[in-house]
């Protein structure tokens, strides 16, 4: 009871006794999460607008006569009539490693049941992305632990990578696969003592999705132990439009305080397709001029300001990194509508899902000809170009030849060796979902595959060869493992003991 | 120009000519000024009212104060906040009114702007502090 007085006497305390100063107005107009205010006429662009019953707002259009305002919440109790008042502050969330293994909503207020966040900071919402001179070029390797995105379209840390395909290809899959694989690395290199390992901290923001959809996602990284790493920003399809609209940033500003703070992260945003249709019906109840498909003219900044401040900072900054997934749900496979197109020239190239291979059984389904890496093998560990160099362009071969190739009946033995390979590349790149393989073990596995330790298996019998190998890998083969894990590079030594290695695995595998 | 710049412009125009003595709205000049309209009709009739009804209501809400108040007596507030130069009596049209919801204190409105230091406001900062 004593405490509880004191807390109150404290906080009064701090309060401030002066009189107090605001610029009203009057909402003449709701609907569907926006107001219209008359009024308000020192009202800032961004401000948040107190309305009654605590209620808040974001002044987005001002005009002359009125002011348009996405509201936040729950805006029932709200009536025409009712005043709203400047607050003299812009939309903040809380900021930190307290929000690591929470659950928030668009404005930083827990919903996961924890309690209170007892953050220090608060960040803007919308805030500038970094300029040219404080910005560094993306050379170190965020591994995603997916073999087919690792070989073919390595991310860099600070890059922005898109994943897009149509609805159920396996695009959410991908990124909590990453989410995971982050997990397992920062435990690995906490165990390990190493002073200079760099952890990645995660923030999944989740916008329209389905609530059983973000509760299957919390469950998933829960029971990988990815969770004490992560922040998911939740505005799923039942919040209000002006929520899904701003959870992005506000989930963008979580992840710039570890960048700024010299630490590393990654933020995945489920899904842009859907942040873009809310702001297109926060924007045509604001009345502001629509164009193409009905989208407001500024839909590219919409997506431009927010990807643009993921960026990797120079060691005078603090050499921290923020690297973005964002997601885009296709229709029919098609890439040329207006929010992709926009958002692949965005990003730093896209990882393209399509829904033949998904059908096919090839998981992930990754299209190889149409996904791309802008970085490059710059985002790669030197063991791991070796091994992966040639890989995209066999299996580009492979598929243009594979196609031919049903109507040839007489094949000569180069294309046939080519169409053999590219098969097994195929089947060696299946993985089922949340089971990220570590670099060292892809290296073997991508070792094994350039050295022909897999041309007496069947096709058939890749996947399980190579499920055979990572078991061997992990047990018996740790030694080769922990040397490729700790030199990053493929010695001539390291690949002597690989070769003994996977020969005393062939032998038990056969 | 397009007829929403035109509305807008003529609306102004007419408000210019409605301001009398010490920049207030002069009643007897927004009669003419109707009347005018009344006999000879422009284009976009009924936008120039509604525009020029708004801007007439926002230049006097700038010269009006409305203070609200609760304990003490009405002018003694009002000659101390003259004295801080929060409001200008000759410049202004001064509406006191006692106001029990604010408990004790005051709440002035000129324009948009609200100037409140009333027990209401504190308590409910110490309801949102605790919240």
């Amino acid at each position: 009871m004593n405490s509880i007085t004191d807390l109150i006497r404290k906080e009064i305390e701090t309060l401030s006794v002066d009189a107090s100063r605001s610029n009203v107005g009057k909402v003449t107009m709701l609907a569907d999460g926006v107001a219209r205010v008359e009024g308000l006429s020192k009202v800032m662009y961004n401000e948040m607008v107190e309305f009654p019953n605590d209620v808040l707002g974001i002044a987005l259009n001002l005009e002359e006569d009125s002011v348009g305002c996405v509201l936040l919440g729950d805006t029932s109790s709200l009536k025409e009539g009712d005043d709203a008042k400047t607050t003299g502050k812009l939309l903040s969330v809380p900021v930190g490693m307290e929000l690591l293994g929470r659950v928030v909503d668009a404005a930083g207020r827990p919903i996961d049941g924890k309690g209170p966040i007892e953050a220090k900071e608060e960040y803007s919402v919308e805030r500038i992305a970094p300029g040219i001179i404080p910005r560094k070029s993306v050379d170190q390797p965020l591994q995603t632990g997916i073999m087919a995105v690792d070989s073919m379209i390595p991310i860099g840390r600070g890059q922005r990578e898109l994943i897009i395909g149509d609805r159920s290809t396996g695009k959410t899959t991908i990124a909590i696969d990453t989410i995971i694989n982050q997990a397992k690395i920062n435990k690995q290199g906490e165990q390990s003592g190493n002073k200079d390992f760099r952890p990645v901290y995660c923030i999944y923001v989740a916008v329209g999705q389905k609530n059983s959809n973000v509760a299957r996602t919390i469950k998933i990284l829960e029971e990988t132990g990815a969770m004490e790493y992560v922040t998911i920003v939740s505005a799923p399809a039942a919040d209000n439009p002006a929520n899904q609209y701003l959870a992005p940033y506000a989930g963008c500003a979580m992840g710039e305080w570890f960048m700024e703070n010299g630490r590393d992260a990654l933020i995945v945003y489920d899904d842009l397709s859907k942040h873009a249709v809310a702001y297109r019906q926060i924007s045509l109840i604001l009345k502001r001029p629509s164009g193409r498909e009905a989208y407001p003219g500024d839909v590219f900044y919409l997506h431009s300001r927010l990807l643009e401040r993921s960026a990797r900072l120079n060691e005078d900054n603090g050499n921290g990194s923020l690297t973005a997934l964002p997601i885009i749900e296709t229709q029919m496979g098609d890439v040329s509508g207006y929010i992709p197109t926009n958002v692949i020239s965005i990003t730093d190239g896209q990882i393209f899902l399509e829904t033949d291979l998904f059908n096919k059984g090839i998981r992930p389904a990754v299209s190889v000809g149409l996904s791309v890496s802008r970085v490059g093998s710059a985002a790669q560990i030197k063991a791991y170009k070796k091994v992966a160099g040639k890989v995209k362009l066999e299996l580009a071969q492979f598929r243009e030849l594979a196609a031919f190739s049903q109507f040839e009946s007489d094949l000569d033995a180069a294309t046939k060796a080519r169409l053999d390979r590219g098969a097994r590349i195929v089947e060696m790149f299946k993985q089922t979902a949340f089971n990220p393989i570590p670099v060292e073990v892809q290296t073997a596995i991508m070792w094994g595959m350039q050295n022909d330790f897999f041309d007496s298996i069947d096709v058939d019998k890749i996947s399980e060869a190579v499920s055979s190998l990572k078991d061997y890998l992990s047990a018996q083969g740790k030694e080769v493992c922990n040397e490729i894990y700790q030199s990053g590079k493929l010695e001539e030594s390291t690949e002597q003991n690989l070769r003994l290695a996977l020969e005393d695995w062939k032998r038990t595998f056969a | 120009m397009s007829s929403s710049n035109k509305v807008l412009k003529v609306a102004q125009l007419l408000l210019n000519q409605s301001i009398g003595e010490k920049g207030r709205i002069d009643s007897e000049k927004v009669s003419a000024i109707l009347n005018e309209l009344r006999e000879n009709p422009p284009s976009n009739h009924v936008e120039i009212l509604r525009r020029f009804g708004f801007l007439v209501r926002r230049h006097m809400s700038s010269y009006q104060v409305n203070l609200e108040f609760k304990g003490g007596d009405g002018s003694e507030i009002t000659n101390s906040l003259c004295k801080k130069n929060l409001i200008d009596e000759n410049a202004n049209d001064v509406q006191a009114v006692d106001c029990p919801s604010l408990i004790a204190g005051f709440r002035v409105k000129i324009g948009d702007d609200v100037y409140e230091d009333s027990i209401a406001n504190r308590l409910n900062n110490v309801r949102k502090a605790l919240l």
